[in-house]
């Protein structure tokens, strides 16, 4: 399974530092080495023409300035490369309008923070698979 | 130890502020003083939706159906008071129909009217044993007969009816009685409403058709008529109208003629005083041929009207009512005949409806200055409860973006403390000794109980702001009791307790929000094992006609009857002798309670102190 996923790339955008080690450290773990990290919109729009291809972005909802989760969302859908690309939202923001608003958003998936550390592994194997999940 | 407690610090402040809306109505309607927080019931938003309704039949429909969605219970009877009859009538009938309740009702007859005449509330614990109750809905167990009252004044009678023995328990009436009085409070401000908004119209009805009858002559116009014509006709000097003021005594000239101003205004009597006063107050004519000579008229009145001789005054009637006097005077000696005075008498009886219809005018003046003043409190008071009601959305607005932001900015390190202390303490990030471990897991189950507490509060929230979604879906039982009996075993795996399952697979299959059920019966089992070193736990699954009754049996420290009525609310965790026991986060039964009952079920409990406690909650099969 380790090697399985040694060529998959994830995309992660995440404004706050600490959550961004701890999510690369929980995709280690599942043998998933190539996560491209950004803190916002800006950083990442000048950056995107030269990913690689990817496999599944992990987006918090929650992020500074104009351009939050579901604008990022807008864009990245717009580009061919992530029409069907798992894009899944990963925030503390777990109201039952958030939840609503990200499944009408038309996100893939939604992963609550705290993220739960014996179903993350599991939950992320079934977004690359093409699984919805939604563990609000 | 020392973070909880900051952090429930900040909770009790953020919770202090949690329900300003009810405070801040009572406040500005004066109409209900007592905070209801810690009721089992919140009437929060029953106040706001009842504040500024004036159509009383909209107002008891809305609180009607709120009893039903609200208290527990399967039938609400309200019944309205109707003084002038001396009964209670028109009962209005909510949750389960009730066809033949009778039309209307007799002050003291039957127990509505027991109820409505002694202005006390009537308990019937056990339905059966009351054979006067009737009719009632099927399945009722007990019934609440409560009068609705307003400044000791009787509204009308409500009758709660429940299947449940729980919903109409002690604390359960207490709350009913403080909806009850918000009910009444809320009812009298809208009759007041409509009874001055019926009051003004008829007002001026009544002032246009009295303004047609008058148009060509006003009042003071006709009544100089009468006092000049009286003069001529009567062939006299001078020809004067008093006015009687009966609350003073006083006669005062409101109409006069051949003298001035000055002199008219001097002319002044009181009851039974002079000529004047003594026509007034016989209400019959009388006639002086010489006043100088009279003893009946005051120095007085003869230096004021000097040169004048004889005089003639009669009443000013309108039927049997007197408003004041017409008087005629010479200058020479003259006896007046009969006929002159009748006459004067005819031109009385004009004034007489002249002087009554200015009185007229003048009284509906005053009531509609009245009115136009009442009328303006009550819009005020309108508007204020208006103000209140949208304060109180203003503030329940602030205090969900409060506890939204609250929640967020909580979890983001809460993610960070939980999963990286999991990384660490499974070995992921070197080895790890078992002391080390040991004290990760403390950190790491403070963070799930900080989670667990987040959780709890914003299902609060919800439940609070109404947002409370349940996803029902046809859920077998046994799987789900299994579930939580597995989690039983981990729980009490370190402890000698027995447990014991009694449910099988012939459990109904349930139309309910499994994931919240199993919330609820996790509450349950943890509670016991946490209560619980020795003895049993028993989880027990049974159906009872139309419902499923669940319970969770120990046999652990048990609760003080004194105590029981806390388990329910929220904040509240009760003193027991297990002192290590005093976690989590004593929003767990007043949640689960509340879930159940948005399944349309209710929970009770049951203990005995050192013997052990019993929580039972019931489901309905749908």
């Amino acid at each position: 399974m380790t090697d399985a996923n040694a060529d998959v790339n994830v995309l992660l955008i995440e404004d706050e530092p600490l959550n961004t080690t701890l999510t690369i450290a929980m995709l280690n773990l599942i043998g998933i080495q190539r996560v491209h990290a950004f803190a916002s919109w800006r950083q990442l729009e000048g950056c995107l023409a030269t990913l690689p291809p990817i496999h599944l972005v992990l987006l918090d909802l929650r992020l500074p300035g104009n351009y939050d989760g579901y604008y990022i969302l807008e864009r990245l859908r717009a580009d061919p490369r992530f029409a069907e690309t798992p894009i899944v939202a990963m925030t503390a923001q777990v109201m039952p309008d958030d939840v609503r608003r990200a499944e009408q958003a038309g996100f893939n998936g939604f992963l609550a923070k705290p993220l739960n550390f014996d179903r993350f592994p599991s939950s992320i194997h079934r977004l690359l698979a093409g699984e919805r999940v939604w563990d609000a | 130890m020392g973070t909880r407690t900051g952090f429930l610090g900040l909770l009790e402040t953020l919770l202090g502020k949690r329900r300003p809306s009810a405070a801040d109505l009572a406040r500005l309607t004066g109409q209900y003083q007592s905070p209801v927080s810690d009721l089992p019931i919140s009437v929060t938003d029953l106040a706001l939706r009842l504040a500024g309704q004036a159509d009383a039949k909209v107002l008891l429909k809305q609180a009607g159906e709120w009893l039903i969605e609200r208290a527990g219970v399967e039938c609400v009877v309200i019944y309205l008071h109707e003084p002038a009859a001396n009964r209670i009538a028109k009962p209005m009938c909510f949750g389960t129909q009730l066809s033949d309740l009778p039309e209307a009702i007799k002050l003291g007859y039957s127990i509505y009217g027991e109820v409505a005449m002694g202005r006390r509330a009537y308990y019937i614990e056990q339905v059966e044993r009351e054979r006067r109750l009737t009719p009632v809905p099927p399945e009722t167990k007990s019934a609440y007969i409560v009068p609705l009252l307003h400044d000791n004044q009787l509204l009308g009678v409500l009758g709660l009816y429940a299947a449940r023995p729980a919903a109409l328990s002690e604390p359960a009436r207490v709350a009913i009685d403080r909806v009850v009085t918000l009910i009444g409070a809320t009812l009298s401000t809208a009759y007041r409403l409509s009874e001055s908004q019926q009051a003004i119209a008829r007002f001026d009805l009544f002032q246009r058709l009295a303004q047609d009858l008058t148009a060509r002559l006003s009042s003071q116009e006709l009544l100089q008529r009468i006092v000049e014509a009286a003069r001529e006709i009567l062939d006299a000097q001078m020809s004067i109208l008093l006015d009687v003021n009966f609350e003073s005594g006083e006669l005062r000239p409101i109409a006069w003629s051949g003298i001035s101003s000055e002199t008219a205004q001097l002319i002044r009597s009181r009851l039974k005083e002079d000529l004047k006063g003594l026509v007034a107050w016989a209400r019959l004519p009388a006639r002086t041929p010489d006043m100088r000579t009279d003893q009946r008229t005051s120095l007085a009145t003869q230096a004021i009207v000097a040169g004048m001789v004889s005089e003639l005054a009669v009443p000013v009637l309108y039927y049997d009512e007197l408003y004041g006097i017409l008087a005629v005077e010479t200058n020479t000696y003259r006896n007046f005949t009969d006929e002159e005075v009748n006459l004067l008498q005819s031109l009385a009886a004009h004034a007489g409806i002249a002087l009554r219809n200015a009185h007229l005018f003048e009284e509906l003046r005053q009531r509609n200055d009245e009115l136009q003043k009442t009328n303006a409190a009550l819009e005020i008071s309108r508007q204020q409860a208006e103000n209140a009601r949208a304060a109180a959305v203003q503030a329940n607005r602030l205090k969900t973006e409060f506890i939204n932001n609250m929640s967020h900015e909580l979890r983001t390190p809460l993610n960070a403390v939980i999963n990286f202390t999991r990384l660490v303490m499974d070995g992921h990030a070197g080895p790890v000794t078992d002391q080390q471990r040991n004290y990760l897991g403390f950190v790491h189950e403070g963070g799930q109980h900080l989670l667990g507490l987040i959780n709890d509060i914003l299902d609060l929230a919800k439940i609070e702001a109404g947002k409370m979604e349940l996803r029902r879906e046809p859920t077998p039982l046994e799987p789900l009791l299994k579930g939580v009996m597995s989690t039983l075993v981990g729980l009490t795996k370190d402890k000698n307790i027995a447990l014991h399952r009694e449910f099988d697979e012939s459990l109904p299959v349930l139309n309910i929000d499994g994931r919240r059920i199993r919330q609820v019966l996790l509450n349950l089992i943890s509670n016991a094992a946490k209560f619980t070193v020795q003895g049993s736990i028993t989880l027990r699954a049974v159906q009872q006609g139309n419902q499923v009754i669940f319970s969770v049996r120990d046999t652990g420290v048990g609760i003080k009857p004194e105590d029981l009525p806390k388990v329910f609310e929220e904040f509240k965790q009760i003193d027991n002798v297990l002192q290590e026991t005093a976690s989590g986060t004593g929003l767990g039964m007043p949640i689960s309670r509340r879930f159940v009952q948005l399944h349309g079920g209710d929970m009770w409990i049951e203990s005995q102190l050192g013997v052990g406690t019993t929580v039972s909650f019931s489901l309905p099969i749908t």
